[in-house]
């Protein structure tokens, strides 16, 4: 399997400011509402990793993916 | 008992390095990387799969063989990923210090180490790509090690910030002498001119 070396960790808890430890026992959504107040604003979507091709998906690759918000706008005009 | 543990291994790839990398992205792009996002669902597909009613031995080899080849992909991805991203900003740095003598930097020895650094991390890339079709976990390993590569760089560039400033002041001062001096030639060479047109 994998692994992380100590340079990777050091560089992760530098830019997100948590240890490598702390990651592991944290669930995803508290790792994102703590870089969320790190950075001071909500985490966008982002449909395309720069030059990097999506795959399996045509709502992906195509960007036609629809936001919650959007679609709770919608329903409000039912 | 073999098919859990190969499960408990899937998972343990997702918290040991997926989920880290996942927030590195993250912290860096400020953004959800739904395209990891979905290779994780794939992921996910494959494992409830194995837990499927009437599944076979023969399918759930076949479903966790595939959820790791997702497992790679996802990582190899983060890594793609984070490189690009950390490139994109020492093409940032180089842009806004184009007109700055990089060279007095840390008393000259900032140049050198930055340039050897950043050969080294471009070589790594071009070999974690090439190695990617052949040899996953040597990619993987090879990204990662690019990737170290570029973090080093920030944090060199992080520690010369604040003398990129003075070496730009630097930079202007000399500019500016030299038109100085130019146009005190030109002046000067207009007098004697003048001068010496007087003379004969």
């Amino acid at each position: 399997m994998h692994i992380l070396n100590k340079l990777t960790q050091e560089a992760l808890f530098r830019k997100i400011g948590l240890t490598y430890e702390q990651m592991q026992k944290m669930d995803a959504e508290e790792i994102d509402a703590f870089i969320e107040k790190r950075i001071g604003s909500k985490l966008k979507y982002g449909f395309s990793l720069k030059n990097i091709i999506n795959r399996g998906s045509v709502y992906l690759f195509s960007k036609r993916l629809r936001s919650l918000s959007e679609v709770d706008k919608q329903l409000a005009k039912i | 008992m073999k098919r859990e543990e190969d499960i408990q291994h899937l998972y343990r790839a997702y918290n040991t390095v997926i989920k880290p990398l996942i927030a590195e992205v993250e912290a860096r792009t400020e953004q959800f990387p739904l395209p990891l996002f979905n290779e994780i669902r794939a992921l996910h597909d494959h494992i409830s799969r194995c837990y499927c009613d009437g599944v076979t031995e023969e399918q759930i080899e076949k479903n966790i063989e595939k959820g790791e080849r997702h497992v790679v992909r996802i990582i190899l991805d983060c890594y793609k990923y984070l490189n690009l991203s950390l490139h994109d900003s020492l093409m940032l740095f180089e842009r806004q210090t184009r007109n700055i003598d990089l060279t007095v930097l840390k008393n000259g020895t900032f140049y050198p180490e930055y340039k050897s650094l950043r050969t080294k991390a471009v070589q790594m890339v071009r070999k974690a790509k090439t190695l990617e079709s052949l040899n996953s976990k040597a990619a993987l390993d090879t990204f990662q090690e690019s990737y170290n590569v570029y973090t080093q760089l920030e944090n060199l560039i992080d520690e010369v910030t604040p003398d990129v400033h003075w070496a730009r002041v630097r930079f202007t001062a000399r500019k500016w002498l030299s038109v100085i001096l130019w146009i005190l030639s030109a002046v000067a060479s207009g007098i004697v001119s003048i001068l010496l047109g007087g003379l004969f």
